[in-house]
């Protein structure tokens, strides 16, 4: 087959923003936490300037402007160079500043042109990398002005604000968590930040130990504290208090922040008799059936199963997630009986968790003495039972089979928020969903019709856009990102085809694919290696009909579904 | 909502429908206006609307509702048309060639869709319990890889136990079976007996074979199973991909007779 021969991409072949001038980056490493840092750490191929000009870009916002809102997903933390920023807890400034992040979807004349425009061959792309293009840098750059009203913002009931002023970080939790950011943050006066994507602070956090102790001293502080204000169980408890919580309170991480290398090992053994027994008992413990609780378990990010030892296995009773309590019920039995409560069932981290472990006696002293509390009532009602799952199909009045609760669990499918499911006793094969797909991307669908099976459902091999996405953890150039809506998207320009994301992505829904040129020419480098570019579902983001595959399906049979969600997954199966 | 009740709906709304214009065609002729013109018409406007579904496929980016919502309007319309063809023709044959292919095709088309929406939920259900879902275009190079492994299987048999009972088995009972698509008919009309049949030959050839021999059988036992699960997908599969082929053709053809016949009526519509 012809080739055409090009120069193979690489990392920092385009900056993340303008290119830096001199005068900028002496003002950054003059900045509070980089004037400390010593470029002796750092190697010769990720030195502190390069790492400065290339993954960090210089923002500036006026008064009032918004620069992140709470809920959005985030892939750069910031630094205040000057001015100051207000940081509103609890309140999301979405509704106000015109979203302008999602992407517009294009027409139905637009749609029309491009069925007709479409290329011949699959996967051609006009140039293979951002290099000496100013294409990918106007991409990242384009982000509307959000203006919003700080006084409006600080009325949000339950919402609580600090300033930030010049050194001050913010962004990193959601970043280091790979989680929704809860906070907003809003300039108060002319502001320059330093916005620093993941790809930096995850070198700058590897090679500068003063300023890793300082991100996760901040992760853990700042986050603790966020996280306590949203839980409802502490909605009425005063702010004074919750500080207080937040200091005595226990920070907890267990599991693996890469635990996708663990999980991929594991799965090659997946035909072994007692896989299952060996993967849950391989996942780190937070709370073991039998033990006394010393405290109120919460998560804060992750997930972790609720299993349940029956003869030599395990059942797996459901998960939490994010913001789901543990043991609430036995520590409140203890105090209304005075007699200790042991744990029904067991807690461990699937992946990375982080969990909060609140002691018994300050829920004692400012949650339980409170009789008539009714946010007590009600968590006591959703507490465990079984599991928190039983009690939201008991009140939408659906059930689902408790197997494919442990099936989705078991593959931790619950990590997903568009997962692709397809009901088999429906789907009658006629690939309509692939052929769509592949017409909304370059002649080559972005999905597998194949993949592990539940009776009649199979979870096909297409991205799940993760609530953690592991893929994105190697990546070195940010091409994988998430959108602030909770898209992970692959910026094909800045890919440089390392693969690092498909062999991370533990369920397999990324592709590596060779590129070609409009003539149907490959793109090899001097070596003659082809150029891979990694590929994978992204929603069909920008089209009218999306996702394609959903719209496709004649037969009903294929849905984007969030596992977690319990009730429309037993709405979805009993149709 | 459910399937049930969407069912329900959609029936409820055609049978509505139907009635309606059957009662809008009398009203028709009792004003003294030829019926034929108007449900003519209305065919043709359904036919049209009909074959939407195609281009909805066709077109898949342009974003004008869910392809599943454009197949429930036309499997219903498919029923409306039908009945409207039928107050039409005033429940009798035709007699002129060109509306006797006209209501052959027609019925055809209509029968023919019923029975695929039949064969669809039917098949679809036979396949969705299987071990593995296997895809169709890859049917042929994995029977292939199959033949090989069957092949490697049997030579080894041979050396390890120093007896060629089960090469011969193999070669006149088997080969065939494994060298291509089997079965078809079995499959479709959901069939055992074939492969039961494999099975149980190879049982009482148990006795016949070398002790070293005897873990190989199960082992092609095994083989024989998944060729057999092979030719369910491709027998099943091909008739719901291929039933689809067929449909639009005929749709085509009817498309083309139908302009034909709306040529010759107003061309002869004085003799009327």
């Amino acid at each position: 087959m012809p080739s055409a021969i090009v120069k193979r991409p690489r990392r920092w072949d385009q900056p993340f923003g303008e290119s830096m001038s001199r005068e900028e980056l002496g003002r950054v490493l003059s900045a509070p936490h980089f004037a400390q840092m010593d470029e002796d750490n750092f190697p010769a191929h990720t030195s502190l300037a390069g790492l400065i000009q290339n993954d960090c870009r210089l923002r500036q916002f006026s008064a009032n402007e918004l620069i992140v809102s709470a809920g959005e997903y985030l892939n750069s933390a910031f630094l205040v160079l000057s001015g100051q920023v207000l940081l509103v807890r609890g309140a999301s400034a979405d509704q106000q500043a015109d979203n302008s992040i999602t992407a517009p979807a294009y027409g139905f004349w637009q749609a029309l042109a491009k069925e007709f425009n479409r290329s011949t061959y699959p996967e051609t792309r006009e140039i293979i990398s951002a290099r000496g293009t100013r294409q990918n840098r106007q991409e990242t750059n384009r982000v509307k002005s959000r203006q919003v009203d700080i006084e409006s913002l600080l009325e949000v009931k339950g919402s609580d604000a600090i300033e930030l002023h010049t050194g001050d970080l913010f962004g990193e939790a959601a970043v280091l968590g790979r989680n929704e950011l809860l906070s907003s943050v809003v300039a108060i006066n002319t502001v320059e930040v330093l916005e620093i994507r993941w790809q930096g602070l995850r070198e700058f956090r590897k090679y500068e130990p003063a300023f890793k102790a300082f991100v996760d001293d901040l992760y853990r502080q700042r986050g603790l504290y966020e996280h306590l204000l949203t839980l409802p169980l502490l909605r009425h408890i005063d702010r004074t208090k919750i500080k207080q919580l937040a200091e005595i309170a226990l920070f907890e991480v267990h599991g693996n922040f890469a635990w996708q290398k663990n999980f991929n090992s594991l799965n090659r053994r997946i035909d072994e008799d007692n896989y299952y027994n060996e993967l849950i008992e391989s996942e780190p413990r937070i709370a073991g059936e039998g033990d006394y609780p010393d405290g109120v378990l919460l998560l804060r990010n992750g997930f972790a199963r609720i299993s349940r030892k029956i003869n030599h296995g395990h059942y797996t009773l459901g998960h939490l997630g994010a913001g789901g309590v543990f043991g609430l019920r036995e520590v409140y039995s203890a105090w209304q009986q005075g007699k200790s409560q042991a744990l029904p069932c067991s807690l461990s981290a699937l992946g990375y968790t982080d969990v909060i472990r609140i002691p018994s006696q300050w829920l004692e002293q400012h949650v339980f003495s409170d009789s008539e509390n009714r946010l007590l009532q009600q968590a006591l009602q959703t507490a465990l039972d079984d599991s928190q799952q039983g009690g939201q199909l008991q009140d939408a009045g659906v059930s689902v089979d408790r197997k494919l609760i442990e099936f989705t669990v078991e593959n931790r499918y619950i990590n997903g928020s568009k997962t692709m499911m397809i009901d088999l006793e429906r789907c009658t094969r006629c690939d309509d969903c692939v052929t769509a797909c592949a017409n909304a991307h370059d002649n080559n669908p972005r999905f597998l019709r194949h993949g592990p099976k539940f009776g009649q459902y199979m979870v096909a091999n297409a991205c799940m856009h993760c609530e953690d996405p592991v893929c994105m953890i190697g990546c070195p150039t940010g091409a994988i990102h998430r959108s602030a809506n909770g898209i992970v998207q692959i910026n094909d320009q800045t890919c440089v085809g390392c693969s690092s994301c498909a062999n991370n992505c533990p369920y397999e829904n990324i592709r590596m694919v060779p590129v070609r040129d409009q003539q149907n020419q490959l793109y090899v480098d001097d070596k003659a290696q082809p150029i891979l570019k990694a590929t994978k579902c992204d929603l069909c983001i920008g089209s009218s009909a999306q996702p394609a595959c959903e719209r496709a399906c004649p037969q009903d049979a294929l849905t984007r579904i969030d596992l977690k969600d319990l009730v429309s997954l037993a709405e979805w199966v009993g149709r | 909502m459910t399937f049930a009740k969407r069912r329900l709906r959609n029936t409820m709304v055609t049978i509505g429908l139907v009635i309606l214009s059957y009662q809008w065609l009398e009203i028709v002729a009792l004003s003294l206006n030829i019926q034929q013109y108007y449900s003519g018409w209305l065919l043709v406007v359904l036919i049209l609307l009909m074959l939407g579904l195609n281009l909805k496929k066709r077109f898949s980016q342009l974003g004008v509702g869910r392809t599943a919502g454009w197949a429930q309007f036309h499997y219903y319309s498919g029923i409306l048309l039908f009945a409207v063809f039928l107050k039409h023709i005033e429940f009798a044959l035709p007699d002129g060639l060109v509306e006797q292919v006209l209501a052959g095709l027609l019925a055809l088309l209509t029968f023919g869709g019923l029975a695929g929406l039949l064969i669809n939920r039917i098949f679809a259900r036979r396949l969705a319990y299987s071990d593995e879902e296997i895809l169709f275009e890859r049917i042929p190079l994995y029977r292939e890889q199959l033949q090989e492994r069957v092949e490697a299987l049997i030579l080894e048999a041979t050396e390890q136990s120093k007896s060629s009972t089960l090469a011969d088995y193999y070669l006149l009972h088997l080969a065939d079976f494994f060298a291509r698509p089997g079965n078809t008919w079995s499959h479709l009309i959901g069939r055992s007996i074939p492969v039961q049949q494999i099975r149980q030959n190879l049982e009482q050839q148990m006795r016949y074979l070398a002790r070293e021999e005897a873990a190989y059988a199960l082992q092609l036992a095994r083989l024989v199973e998944q060729k057999n699960n092979l030719d369910k997908h491709r027998a099943l599969q091909g008739a719901m991909k291929y039933w689809g082929l067929a449909h639009l053709p005929v749709a085509l053809v009817l498309s083309v007779f139908v302009i034909i016949h709306i040529v010759l009526v107003y061309a002869f519509r004085g003799a009327a």
